[in-house]
């Protein structure tokens, strides 16, 4: 289960991760002339963590708030202004 | 088909349909029901990222070097990855704090100064210019370009076209007028624009469709699938490189990247839609996906069309940013070449828009505003309805605004390819990147540090960027770039003190954040935040400590009437607007506003938040101030803000005065086992020192003994002499005995004293007498210096003259051999009866002077047959003394006898004995 914490941790893992993920030095071993299910190695390599990335992101803010058990405060303006 | 007008009409009928779109929403939310208020929405309108530099830029790019089109889209999604610690904080103070624009975050931030607010305001307004005039560029480039149908040419810059024939200002004029519809059409309290947010997520859903039309287009019509086209590429050597990483380099990438990160939260138009714009901090959590999601999708087929373009057009007669375009022209697919002509034009016209309001609420709440509520010749502060002057400022700021966009990009952007015009602007947002992040997590960061940071970082920039391309342009000598100015290699702006290898992109970033970065964090160092600084600093930093109902800085202690606050919202946002929020105010509250005359500091700090999301922060202090009499707080109510800190403090401050308690304790403790142990050393001392002198006559007399009892023939002479010593020794043996008993009892206090008012002149005469066998034994001589009235004193008699007599004894013991002297006198001195005992002996040195004084210490310690003495007498008689509330001291001069003397006081206060 999520702690409150944990969200902030993952978010950081994932980042450094990412970060490093789209390093040029990394890219450069992607970066050969091999076509890949018909796509170049290197675009196929970082379209694919670029979606891992976003499942992540997705995954993790979705349970991640909940968790956190924080509502989030309501709108102003509906309170103070107290009508349309 | 592809005429002038059938592209005009069908662009107006576009933007009216946008524009009806933000009409029926406006309408909508003005109704109550919002439409905007969910996250897919929200998320579309943050893809007002991408612009015309997407567009068309990023496949320009992308057919020049291939990947390095990608770390611009990379960098935001890295940025949302940590969405918790950033957007979400971000969100959460602008909401507490009604943020109006970036400006008004940083200056909120720093003590709500105006300084910051213009020095912001100036730095975004220079630094979007050539983006503004990006999107103009691309928007008449491709209009251009879409004339020439049935050609497909890029039609070169023709010298200078008259203004007012110039595509591109017209194009200007039309986004001014729009952006003014959109964005100013009354002023909003919460500076919500919620038709336009429709609209912009609008044109961004239209921009997607439009460029996956084409990328599937090229992808799928014009070669057979990603495969077939990514291999003929393969076989084409011109373009075979743009498949690897060979175009990029490591440093380039890496900036691009830091730039976009920073970029997704700086550039005002982003933190207008992200932060300002937001309704609801839930939708974040969908959006954080959302919208790195839209830039993956729409650049999937960038690289597709790029390379299309690139084999469609090997000549390179075809400029590779209107490829979008002229691919379908190039098919003759003339409703997708529209379609993509309108998909442009969305992406630039959402960009303007949104970016025209963003900096028009900053020119004006940031910069115009504070400047003319200076200026008390206007007597502004004293007019009535401002909302006229309020509109009239950004309406004319949005048309300034664009013409400056467009001037840029008529001196200047012409030439640049739209991705490299685009950078410089990044560059520039980037400026506002370490006061806004060191804002919400460093609570030490100052005003000062900030308008430096920012003050450095903003001038390297213009040097390093800005000027360069003046000088490419021509506006400026080339020499300035290629020697630097006035021929200083040193200062050239693109190897800044001699700062070689790097692309110019990242030589500027590097320096500019070197200097924004150092300046910033040095100066917040160095210099002190004023209370407003520390109270506003604590509530950015601390915002998710806070519960929402007090957002507000509770800066205002003084008192201001209802009256007085409800003409000041009134003239700000408007009448019907102002009663709506009082209302609201006084119903949550359960008050009745219109039976209040005097307006609590709650209701004063409520009216400077409203009056913040109309006219910003800076302004709107000082506008209360206006009318709020109250002083500001002291710092011990800042104090009382930081309560979080202060109870922390408060806590090491009680842990730290128990560990002081402990300590104390601890040293006692030691103390008393110290003095223990000394008292255990002493009493052991004390008995081998009493065996000792208790040995001594008891060896001599059994020896003695012991020789009459061998001897009996002994004369009788002898026999009698021995006795003598043996009974001498007895004697000394019971004085040492009952010596020892008396001290023992005195010491446990158990001495039984007979006191009485006694005359002191008899106790002298008799222990005189006493002593008088003494002296003769000696041979001494005596002198008696008594007054001639003594007065009686308290004392015990008996112990008294026991000290006088061992006084006595003691000067006979140690006075001269042969020409012994003792002197006695008596007198009465302030301390009281004062008597002293003299001799002409050795002296006492002034080190023994307080040792002689204690059990079986004599002065010198050779004196191994210590004649008469036990070397308790000075003990017993400073014990005795001291009870009688008297002093007992030795005066000497070493070779010239010692002088013992003490003091009786006349009236005595009963000394308690201690049990030592």
């Amino acid at each position: 289960m999520y702690r409150p914490g944990l969200v902030g941790e993952r978010a950081i893992a994932l980042f450094l991760l990412a970060f490093l993920a789209f390093n040029p030095p990394l890219l450069s071993i992607f970066s050969a002339d091999v076509i890949l299910f018909g796509v170049p190695l290197l675009y196929f390599y970082l379209f694919c963590v670029w979606a891992g990335t976003i499942a992540l992101i997705g995954l993790h803010a979705v349970s991640g708030t909940r968790a956190a058990g924080e509502e989030p405060p309501a709108p102003p303006g509906g309170g103070e202004f107290g009508g349309p | 088909m592809l005429s002038g007008w059938s592209i005009l009409l069908t662009s107006l009928a576009y933007l009216c349909l946008l524009f009806a779109i933000a009409y029926y929403v406006d309408k909508r939310a003005d109704a109550g029901r919002s439409v905007i208020a969910n996250p897919y929405i929200y998320a579309l309108s943050i893809a007002v990222y991408c612009t015309s530099w997407t567009f068309y830029g990023s496949v320009g790019r992308a057919a020049s070097s291939g990947i390095d089109f990608l770390p611009i889209y990379l960098g935001p999604t890295l940025t949302f990855v940590v969405w918790w610690f950033v957007l979400r904080k971000i969100i959460r103070i602008s909401k507490a704090h009604r943020i109006t624009s970036i400006a008004d975050f940083i200056s909120s931030r720093y003590g709500k100064s105006t300084q910051l607010g213009v020095l912001v305001t100036v730095i975004a307004v220079v630094g979007i210019m050539p983006y503004i005039s990006l999107q103009l560029k691309a928007v008449s480039t491709s209009f251009n370009v879409l004339l020439q149908y049935p050609e497909v040419i890029t039609p070169h810059p023709s010298g200078r076209v008259p203004v007012l024939q110039d595509t591109a200002f017209l194009v200007a004029l039309v986004m001014a007028a729009f952006a003014i519809l959109f964005g100013t059409r009354h002023i909003d309290a919460s500076e919500h624009h919620e038709g336009m947010v429709a609209a912009i997520a609008f044109e961004s859903l239209v921009k997607l469709i439009a460029f996956l039309a084409v990328g599937l287009f090229v992808t799928f019509g014009l070669y057979d699938g990603f495969a077939d086209l990514f291999t003929t590429a393969r076989a084409t050597p011109e373009v075979a490189n743009l498949l690897t990483l060979s175009g990029a380099s490591y440093g380039q990438w890496m900036t691009l990247t830091l730039l976009s990160m920073a970029a997704i939260v700086c550039l005002p138009r982003q933190f207008q839609v992200t932060v300002v714009e937001n309704v609801n901090e839930a939708h974040l959590e969908k959006a954080v996906w959302l919208f790195p999601l839209y830039l993956l999708i729409i650049n999937i087929f960038v690289l597709p069309i790029a390379l299309g373009g690139r084999l469609a057009f090997p000549g390179g007669g075809v400029d590779a940013d209107t490829f979008v375009l002229t691919l379908p022209m190039f098919d003759q697919q003339e409703f997708l070449a529209l379609f993509a002509f309108i998909g442009g034009l969305s992406a630039a016209t959402g960009m303007v828009i949104v970016a025209a309001i963003a900096l028009s609420t900053m020119v004006s709440n940031d910069l115009v505003m504070p400047v003319l509520l200076r200026l008390t010749w206007l007597r502004l502060t004293e007019r009535g309805d401002l909302t006229v002057l309020l509109l009239f400022i950004r309406r004319a700021s949005i048309i300034l605004i664009l013409l400056l966009g467009y001037a840029y990009f008529h001196l200047i952007g012409e030439s640049d390819a739209l991705v490299t015009i685009g950078l410089v602007s990044f560059a520039a947002a980037a400026q506002f990147a370490p006061a806004i992040i060191g804002g919400i997590f460093w609570k030490a960061g100052t005003r000062r540090g900030a308008v430096t940071g920012l003050s450095l970082g903003f001038a390297v920039w213009a040097y390093t960027l800005l000027l360069p391309s003046f000088a490419r342009s021509g506006w400026l000598p080339i020499e300035f770039i290629d020697a630097g100015p006035l021929g200083m290699g040193l200062l050239k702006p693109h190897e800044l003190f001699g700062l070689q290898g790097m692309d110019s992109l990242s030589h500027a970033l590097f320096w500019s954040m070197l200097v924004n970065i150092g300046g910033y964090v040095a100066l917040s160092l160095r210099s002190h935040q004023s209370a407003i600084e520390r109270i506003q600093a604590a509530l950015f930093v601390d915002v998710f400590r806070q519960s929402s109902a007090q957002g507000g800085s509770r800066f205002w202690r003084g008192s201001a009437t209802v009256a007085d606050l409800r003409a000041l919202i009134v003239r700000f946002v408007g009448k019907s607007t102002a009663e709506r929020a009082l209302g609201g105010y006084a119903r949550a509250r359960g008050l009745n506003l219109a039976k209040l005359r005097q307006a609590d500091a709650d209701l004063v700090n409520f009216t400077e938040r409203l009056l913040a999301g109309a006219i910003g922060a800076a302004s709107a202090r000082v506008m209360v101030a206006s009318v709020a009499k109250g002083e500001v707080v002291g710092i011990e109510e800042v104090m009382k803000i930081l309560e979080e800190t202060s109870q922390v403090i408060e806590y090491s401050h009680t842990l730290e005065q128990k560990s002081r308690e402990l300590e104390a304790t601890t040293a006692e403790l030691r103390a008393a086992n110290e003095r223990l142990k000394e008292l255990d050393r002493l009493k052991d001392d004390f008995l081998s020192t009493v065996s000792h002198e208790l040995r001594t006559p008891l060896t001599s007399i059994r020896s003695f003994s012991e020789i009459l009892f061998d001897n009996p023939d002994l004369d009788t002479e002898e026999r009698s002499r021995f006795l003598t010593i043996i009974v001498k020794e007895s004697e000394r043996l019971t004085r040492l005995i009952n010596q020892i008993l008396d001290l023992a009892k005195m010491e446990a206090g158990r001495m039984e004293w007979e006191l009485d008012d006694i005359d002191p002149r008899a106790v002298i005469d008799e222990a005189l007498a006493v002593s008088s066998g003494l002296l003769a034994e000696k041979s001494v001589r005596l002198e008696v210096k008594l007054d001639g009235h003594l007065p009686r004193v308290h004392v015990d008699r008996d112990r008294l003259m026991q000290v006088i007599v061992n006084l006595l004894s003691n000067a006979v013991k140690f006075c001269h051999e042969a020409h012994g002297l003792v002197v006695v006198s008596a007198e009465t001195r302030d301390e009281g009866l004062y008597v002293s005992v003299a001799d002409n002996g050795p002296g006492v040195a002034p080190e023994n002077r307080r040792m002689i004084f204690e059990k079986f210490q004599q002065a010198n310690e050779a004196l191994t047959d210590r004649p008469g003495g036990s070397g308790l007498g000075l003990a017993i008689s400073r014990q005795i003394v001291e009870y009688f509330g008297g002093r007992i001291w030795v005066e000497s001069v070493p070779g010239h006898g010692a002088k013992f003397a003490f003091t009786i006081p006349l009236e005595r206060a009963p000394v308690a004995q201690s049990a030592e």
